[in-house]
């Protein structure tokens, strides 16, 4: 696969340049109300995310993997305790003030493509910069070459219904990249994928994890990729049961100020003096 | 103005709508996928060049002297820039092509077309002939017998017609029966009976046809196999028939495509037993892309058809042998006819269906179509220009057919140049910010290709109700203008008078005082008074006017309103001349308001004139009773004395029988004293002149005599009732009031205008208004419940999107947008068709008028008048309750959670 060449990213105008934790959890519980009952599926949770960082997040089916991805990814607000993505808490921001947050910082991949079904592979992958007001000129440029590194650009005018699984869930990854997040959240990526397609999409993630330092999360009951991963974190009944870090497995990006490549995907030199 | 015959609005209509059609047909054409876009300053070169040569073209125009030339060439000039800024807006609105199918799709497309073009017309005749003739045991002997039942209905027509016309005649010296077209109508009625025998044929021929076709055998009895597909086919003509009628009215062009379209119907009926709907739906699936072929192949099979008809008559005068072989013919066209169907559907039916042909090529042809019905409707509005113009109960058939022809194809040209517009409108939208453009592309996209049926309802009632908003708006209008008009015409704008019925005293310095105030233009005196009037045993109710004959013209519309050939207002001063009128002049109004004119045929002749009376006294004429069952009475007596004269309205001379020179008596409250005590002072007067105003009341109960015999009659020498004014702007008249009221400057007189004296007329006219407008908004607000439905329906059907763009950052506010943009499309594009179609049907109608009975109505036309204010107040309601109806839903769809959407996948 051609090599995700992408310029420098811009600094997040949330995150303060000194410091380097991108996700700060502490006490997060969220308690779901189901029939009346009340159903606690985080029972308070103590995480960091540092940035540049490849996470697994496994657990069995209820242990709210999911839920924790969603907060994380502030499409849901925790019950209680905090959450600070580049410091930003985000019980403190409004619901347009999140928005914005997600739309430039967060990229999601969802197991079921979620893609667009009325807008072509390449409006879908635009999206994100139309929500935040770019305009086609800029974006359609951006989009064809995202396009092209996962090894799609033939298929820029089809629509999802026309594109088979894997190569949904690359435009989708494409999407996701658009405009250029710090964090990446996959809630099963390849959950809906044969063993070869998902394998290619694993190396896309880590390939993107090394070139731009993009923190990804993915969370999988796949446990071949989980044992790849450099930190894999176990979630049981709400709670944080393991966080492993290893030597083994693919090596996480280094800080991304080092990381430099130029547009045209040649060979990594270093560029001229960091702004 | 007008062109050529056509006024100018139509012509830019016209136009306007032909570039639409062009930029719509330009935009289909795909730009290359890497087409940036070229910008609009820098434009197309096709689209500069045709600019430049329009704008050469009109200014050359300037240098030519014909007009009618000069007036083509401008015309000309002008479409052909309006086509090039056309074409560079349609360049403008490109998108990539749609990519093609690869791999097998591409394969299988490619021998798709190949196999079309399998089939050609001479090609399908030839193997037709072959198939029927040689080895003619095969198939001949039952397709002859199809073909025999099949021309049952014809030949019993043309032997009933031929027996009908070639009755012996009666005797000529008998007075002719009169037209009995009963004979006829059996004829008809059983030809059409007997074409249920036709259509038993024409399936059981065409049952042997396919047989022969697929090579199969076919048996005699597989000829007479068609009964049960008599009532479908039944059904089918019926379907056809009506399409067709309404495609004569509305142009022949998509007719005959339909008709096309729909050839394969009956065999699809016959060989898979379908329903009439599902046949006609499937054959014109079945036809796309081979309907030029099948056109080609119809007309060569129409003119042999032809042949044997003519041939018959070609050969009417020959020798008698030479007669049967139009029969011959006849048999052989008709097999020949059915195996061709047959083969061509079975040609049609096993190409592998082709997928989707580039909609270029559709886009183009509805635009060419459109271009048909546009150059169909101006040509129309030419020929119904020139028609002249009929009141009254006198209908030409003929002509108010073409009028409605050309207003027909009007409105069909507007709804395909808005339906071009409709997807341009829809891609502009696409461009212009996030929300905006995801709620076009819901609106657009669906299974069935462009709208759902329900977003289709929606857009269906809120086109109706403001088509029928604006449409009764203008109704009511024009009512209210008509009745404006009249009132007008036959009042003064201000009116001095007492409010004493007895009049007031010294009005001439009060007259010279008017006449100098500036804004007047002119001031006339009047006397009036409440008479009655009678005639034999007839009395009606009068208001009497004593005018001032020469002078009342310039204040209202009397002389105008006058009958011709019925008197004249001058007459009024000449009783003379009114009580010797020759007899000619002494016509009526009877009570089937036809000039009743006393030579009618329908009346014998006046007895024969009596000799000259001797010393050259006056030659009288006998004044007798006409009455139209022709009998005369004896003429009373000689002398006709001089009465003063009247002008009476149309309604009184129906009512009381008068007729030009009549007598009438007027009778009025003042008494006067006569050897028997008081009696109501009674005159004689003689009707000089009939008028017609348009409004009942007035044409009822008004009548003029000049101001000297109102003086006498009503005994007021010294008093005037009122004096009339006109000013010089009516719309205005109360401005001037003041100014008058000052010259009058008499206190117990007051000054009115029009619209005081006729307060509550217009106020309960307005009143009607506003209640009918809320009433038909109750209409569009019913329609906009659909557009609630449409919207809440896909909001629950897009929650899964909903979240996803959340989740991509999309605001609850951008989310919110995406729906109104949605609702706002259906209730716009509902309240463009249904306003524009509601205009240009009231403009069409105001122009020529829907006729309605004027014995009933007092009017002869429906009075529309088409105001822009009005039909922008409708367009603005009806969005604005559209937006509102969207403002739930949207709301809704915004507060949606995306972990909702999330979760159950």
């Amino acid at each position: 696969m051609a090599s995700l060449a992408l310029p420098t990213p811009q600094l997040s105008r949330y995150r303060p340049a000194t410091v380097s934790r991108l996700v700060e959890v502490r006490a997060l519980e969220k308690t779901f109300q189901h029939m009346g009952k009340e159903l606690q599926v985080l029972r308070g949770i103590d995480l960091d995310l540092d940035d540049g960082e490849i996470v697994a997040v496994v657990g069995q089916s209820g242990a709210g993997k999911s839920t924790f991805l969603h907060i994380i990814g502030t499409l849901d607000l925790p019950t209680s305790g905090t959450v600070k993505i580049s410091g930003q808490d985000v019980n403190k921001l409004s619901s347009a003030g999140l928005a914005d947050l997600r739309n430039r910082n967060i990229g999601f991949v969802f197991q079921f493509h979620h893609l667009l079904p009325e807008f072509d592979a390449l409006e879908n992958v635009i999206m994100p910069g139309l929500i935040a007001g770019k305009s086609r000129k800029e974006l359609e440029p951006r989009g064809r070459k995202l396009l092209e590194e996962v090894g799609l650009a033939a298929r820029a005018t089809h629509r999802p219904g026309e594109l088979s699984g894997g190569e949904q869930q690359r435009v989708a990854l494409a999407r996701a990249l658009l405009l250029q997040p710090k964090l990446i959240l996959a809630d099963e990526p390849t959950g809906n994928l044969d063993s070869g397609t998902s394998a290619a999409i694993h190396d896309l993630f880590f390939d993107i994890n090394q070139r731009h330092g993009t923190t990804v999360v993915i969370v999988t009951h796949n446990l071949e990729l989980a044992r790849s991963m450099p930190r894999v974190v176990t979630l049981k009944d709400g709670r944080v049961h393991a966080d492993e870090r290893r030597e083994s497995g693919r090596k996480a990006a280094s800080p991304p100020a080092e990381t430099l490549v130029r547009a045209d995907g040649d060979a990594l030199k270093p560029a001229p003096a960091a702004p | 103005m007008v062109f050529l015959g056509i006024p100018a609005p139509l012509w830019i209509a016209a136009m306007i709508g032909l570039a639409v059609l062009v930029a719509r047909a330009t935009s289909r054409f795909h730009a290359k996928p890497d087409d940036a876009g070229t910008s609009w300053i820098t434009g197309h070169p096709v689209s500069i060049g045709l600019v430049l040569v329009g704008l050469v073209v009109a200014l050359a125009s300037i240098g030519i002297s014909a007009p009618s030339v000069k007036v083509i060439v401008r015309l000309a000039g002008t479409a052909v820039g309006l086509a090039g800024l056309a074409v560079r807006v349609g360049v403008g609105l490109r998108r990539p092509a749609r990519p093609k199918p690869a791999g097998h799709e591409a394969e299988a497309r490619a021998s798709a077309l190949a196999h079309a073009g399998a089939w050609s017309p001479f090609g399908t005749l030839g193997t037709a002939f072959r198939l029927v003739f040689t080895n003619p045991g095969r198939g001949l002997l039952p397709l002859a017998l199809a073909t025999l039942l099949m021309s049952v209905p014809t030949a019993f027509a043309g032997l009933g017609l031929r027996a009908l016309l070639l009755r012996p005649l009666p005797p000529p010296d008998q007075v002719p029966p009169p037209f009995d077209p009963s004979p006829f109508l059996a004829v008809l009625g059983i030809t059409v009976a007997l074409r249920l025998v036709e259509f038993f044929g024409n399936a059981g021929g065409l049952v042997v046809a396919i047989k022969l076709v697929r090579g199969e055998r076919p048996r005699l009895r597989d000829a007479f196999s068609g009964l049960r597909f008599v009532l479908p086919l039944l059904g089918f003509e019926i379907v056809a028939g009506l399409a067709s009628a309404f495609g004569l009215v509305a142009l022949v062009v998509p007719i005959v495509v339909i008709r096309i379209g729909w050839w394969l119907a009956v065999p699809l009926m016959i060989d898979r037993n379908l329903g009439v709907i599902e046949a006609v739906e499937e054959s014109w699936r079945m036809t796309r892309g081979s309907r030029l072929r099948l056109f080609g192949l119809a007309s060569i099979l129409f003119a042999l058809q032809l042949a044997a008809p003519v041939a018959q008559g070609l050969l009417a005068k020959g020798p008698p042998a030479l007669l049967a072989l139009p029969e011959l013919l006849a048999f052989v066209i008709g097999p020949v006819s059915l195996v061709a169907l047959a083969h061509v559907y079975e040609a049609i039916r096993k190409t592998p269906r082709v997928p989707e042909s580039s909609d270029a090529v559709l886009t183009v042809g509805y635009a060419t179509i459109g271009f048909v019905y546009g150059a169909g409707f101006l040509t129309l509005v030419r020929i119904t220009n020139a028609l002249p113009v009929t009141r009254g109960s006198h209908v030409i058939m003929r002509h108010e057919l073409l009028r409605a022809s050309a207003l027909l194809s009007g409105v069909v040209f507007l709804l395909f140049v808005l339906g071009a517009l409709l997807p341009m409108l829809l891609d502009f939208l696409e461009r212009s910010g996030f929300s905006r453009f995801v709620g076009a592309r819901h609106v657009r996209s669906s299974k069935s290709g462009f709208l759902t049926v329900i977003s289709l309802l929606a857009i269906l009632g809120v086109s109706m109700s403001s088509c029928a908003l604006g449409s009764v708006i203008s109704i009511m209008g024009g009512f209210g203008a008509d009745l404006k008009r009249k009132i007008l015409a036959n009042n003064a704008h201000i009116v001095v008078d007492s409010p004493q019925p007895k009049g007031f005293l010294e009005w001439q310095p009060v007259l010279e005082r008017i006449r100098k105030v500036p804004g007047v233009e002119a001031a006339t005196p009047m006397i009036t008074g409440e008479v009655m009037a009678a005639v034999d045993n007839n009395t009606a109710g009068v208001l009497l006017r004593g005018i001032d004959v020469d002078d009342i013209g310039k204040v209202i519309d009397l002389p105008q309103n006058m009958e011709e050939k019925l008197g004249k207002l001058e007459w009024l001063k000449e009783p003379e001349r009114v009580a010797n009128l020759p007899w000619s002049e002494r016509r009526g109004v009877d009570s089937d308001d036809d000039l009743f004119h006393p030579t009618d045929d329908a009346t014998p002749a006046p007895p024969p004139k009596k000799t000259l009376p001797p010393f050259g006294e006056k030659h009288e004429e006998p004044d007798a009773l006409i009455e139209k069952i022709g009998r005369s009475l004896p003429p009373p007596a000689l002398d006709r004395p001089v009465y003063p004269c009247v002008v009476i309205g149309r309604e009184m001379a129906k009512t009381l029988h008068l007729r030009i020179g009549s007598e009438v008596s007027l009778v009025s409250r003042m008494g006067e004293l006569s050897p028997a005590g008081v009696v109501p002072r009674e005159r004689k007067f003689r009707v000089a002149g009939i008028f017609f105003s348009g409004m009942y009341e007035y044409d009822a109960t008004h009548a003029y005599v000049t101001m000297e015999a109102a003086r006498d009659f009503l005994d007021q020498p010294d008093r005037i009732n009122a004096i009339q004014v006109k000013v010089a702007d009516v719309e205005n008249a109360d401005k001037f009031r003041p100014a008058i009221e000052s010259a009058v400057g008499r206190e117990e007189l007051r000054t009115r205008d029009w619209r005081e004296i006729n307060k509550n007329l217009f106020s309960a006219l307005k009143l009607e208004r506003i209640a009918t407008f809320i009433v038909l908004s109750l209409a569009i607000i019913v329609a906009s419940f659909c557009i609630l439905c449409t919207l809440l329906l896909m909001v629950t059907e897009k929650g899964a999107e909903i979240a996803i763009l959340k989740a991509l950052g999309a605001s609850d506010n951008a989310i919110l947008r995406i729906f109104m943009v949605e609702g706002m499309i259906i209730g716009g594009i509902g309240t463009m068709f249904g306003v524009a179609t509601g205009y240009a049907v009231c403009y069409g109608l105001s122009w020529f008028g829907v006729r309605i009975d004027p014995d009933v109505y007092y009017i002869d036309r429906l009075p529309i008048s088409v105001n822009a204010w009005d039909f922008a107040a409708v367009t603005a309601a009806a969005l604005l309750i559209c937006a509102v109806s969207t403002l739930y839903p949207a709301r809704a769809a915004s507060k949606l959670l995306p972990v909702d959407g999330l979760r159950y996948e």
